[in-house]
């Protein structure tokens, strides 16, 4: 079982994942809106999320720019991101996030995913 | 003179190399070798036939008459000179085939400067006075003929942010250096419009004015207004592009999101078929669904919408509160699962606004927007509309108060400008504010975006809109 961040503008995208990741026997440790609202969510979080699930456009700080920071509080934080944004891909990846789904992905792929990036860390 | 010095003198005009002849009224008397030569006629013989009526008409007089004759590619002049109480005359006959082929090239010269569609004047360089102006130049600058000889040459050179003589100093300066210049300049004109003429300038020895410059001036103003039009194409369909470019990304970013939602819906459908869960997640579900095939068709009808704008559409005075009726009833219809107060709070009543049927638009993809970002188990819409007097325009002002999620600050800026970060994919507007926008600039109003309670924004937002009110 995973914790996880989830990093979703779209309120019934949102509520949808929390389904999905629920279904599968994962925790939603906590949710944000928008970039800005992640970087804060996961510096305060007392324990740190397994996976952080991020869209990339969203208001105020979009996803690369959240996954900067984050990536700056935590070089071995795992995200997956989730966006629409195909384009920025490459961008993500050199980064260094474990895995982009793009949009729409059936909820097996991002399960599968999730288990995957959670085999990374275990090794 | 000695006997042979007057022989020899007798030679003269035989060995004379230009044709010479004395003729009778019918006949020939003398004609040299020359003559000879050229007229295959010697002594005795008739006059040459081309000669003689000019003969007959000077025969007995004391006029001298010229008569110029061809000869293949050579042309002669021949001066036909009556003798006083002589029944003769003397013929000289001179070629001037080389001097006509000068004339001609001169009268040929003078008829393309005449002709020509170009403006030519000279400049004598050393004062910068006019000395010689074409037809054409004259009529381009709008002088009459003649008018602008002597005249000093900053006349012709329109003020702009250098003055004539500064224009003049420069392209002399360049001539000087290099011997030619050529470019666009801004003329000046008699009756003080300007206008543009592209123009070639050289200089070169004229042997009566001296060092001067040759200026030919193509008027080009017909084609710096082609020119102009044409940027100005170019500008609009550049922005065209960025447009389409961003309708496309937007298009693109929403159809994908929508699709996500309805693949994880119909995943986690799928997942409970084989395992029922409860009936309101699953009803949930259903909602999110209905939801995105609506979102879906607004967009796409948002998008026909978008491109039915015109910069300058015909407006009428229309009653504001009928279609804002409408629009109401459309939102709850359409979010009949949410708990939706609208509320409409007017003071005036009877006005009418400049508007047309986009207005709808306007009022549904505003409230489209509160409800979409809103997270209460029960969104509040609070509709104040109210007249307003703005830079001596009557406006009315409607203000659309929502309890969301409010608007940051760094995005409330550029918000209905279309600039909000596209480039780095930041969440801008989405196409619905974006054909709001485009609405209200149509009809030449305004929009804007404040907190519902000033310096908080998670209140909620006020999205302002004034339209131009009829009169």
């Amino acid at each position: 079982m995973a914790s996880i961040l989830l990093v979703e503008d779209e309120f019934s995208l949102v509520r949808l994942y929390e389904l999905v990741l629920t279904s599968f026997g994962h925790n939603v440790l906590a949710v944000a809106n928008n970039g800005e609202e992640a970087v804060q969510k996961y510096k305060n979080l007392p324990f740190k999320p397994d996976i952080i699930i991020m869209d990339h456009r969203m208001p105020i700080k979009n996803g690369i720019e959240a996954t900067e920071e984050i990536l700056e509080i935590n070089r071995d934080a795992k995200i997956i991101f989730a966006s629409a944004d195909k384009d920025i891909r490459e961008k993500a990846e050199m980064m260094g996030v474990i895995s982009f789904k793009s949009k729409p992905f059936s909820n097996e792929r991002l399960i599968a995913n999730i288990e995957k990036a959670l085999k990374i860390k275990d090794l | 003179m000695n006997d042979v010095e007057i022989v020899d003198l007798a030679k003269f005009p035989s060995e004379n190399p230009n044709p010479i002849l004395r003729v009778s009224k019918d006949k020939v008397i003398y004609i040299n070798k020359a003559g000879h030569q050229l007229l295959n006629v010697q002594a005795e013989d008739p006059v040459p036939k081309t000669m003689l009526e000019s003969i007959k008409k000077v025969l007995g007089t004391d006029s001298v008459a010229s008569l110029e004759i061809e000869f293949g590619n050579l042309i002669y002049v021949f001066n036909i000179a009556p003798i006083v109480n002589k029944e003769y005359v003397n013929i000289y006959g001179m070629n001037i085939t080389e001097r006509k082929k000068a004339e001609e090239e001169i009268r040929l010269h003078s008829e393309i400067m005449t002709n020509m569609t170009e403006g030519v004047y000279l400049i004598r360089l050393d004062d910068g006075i006019i000395v010689y102006t074409n037809p054409r130049f004259e009529k381009m600058f709008g002088y009459n003929q003649g008018e602008m000889i002597g005249q000093y040459v900053t006349i012709v050179n329109a003020p702009t942010d250098k003055t004539p003589e500064e224009i003049k100093q420069e392209i002399v300066g360049i001539l000087e250096e290099t011997g030619e210049w050529h470019g666009e300049v801004e003329n000046i004109k008699k009756d003080g419009t300007s206008f543009w003429c592209y123009a070639n300038v050289s200089t070169f020895n004229h042997p009566v004015y001296g060092r001067v410059i040759v200026s030919v001036h193509t008027d080009i103003t017909e084609r710096k207004k082609i020119e102009d039009k044409l940027k100005k194409s170019e500008e609009l369909i550049r922005k065209a592009y960025q447009r389409a470019e961003i309708y496309k990304d937007l298009f693109a970013h929403d159809i994908s999101n929508i699709l996500q939602n309805i693949k994880s819906s119909i995943g986690l459908l799928s997942m409970w078929q084989k395992n029922p869960q409860n009936p309101q997640k699953l009803t949930e579900v259903i909602t999110i669904v209905d939801h995105q095939v609506f979102r879906g068709a607004k967009l796409i009808t948002n998008i026909q919408k978008l491109s039915q704008i015109r910069e300058e559409p015909v407006l009428i005075g229309i009653d504001p509160f009928n279609k804002l009726d409408e629009a109401v009833q459309f939102i709850k219809k359409s979010y009949s699962d949410k708990q939706i107060e609208i509320e409409i709070n007017s003071q005036i009543r009877g006005v009418k606004i400049m508007a047309n049927d986009l207005l709808l638009d306007i009022y549904e993809n505003l409230m489209v927007n509160s409800v979409k970002y809103n997270k209460n188990p029960t969104i509040k819409i609070q509709i104040e509309i109210s007249k307003i007097r703005e830079d001596n325009l009557d406006y009315v002002k409607f203000e659309f108060f929502d309890n969301g999620i409010g608007i940051s600050d760094s995005m409330k800026k550029g918000i209905f400008k279309g600039t909000t970060k596209r480039e780095d994919k930041s969440k801008g507007m989405g196409l619905g504010l974006i054909l709001v926008s485009k609405i209200i600039q149509s009809y030449n109003g305004k929009i804007w975006v404040e907190d519902k309670i000033k310096g908080d924004l998670s209140q909620g937002s006020n999205f302002v809109v004034l339209l131009m009110e009829v009169k």
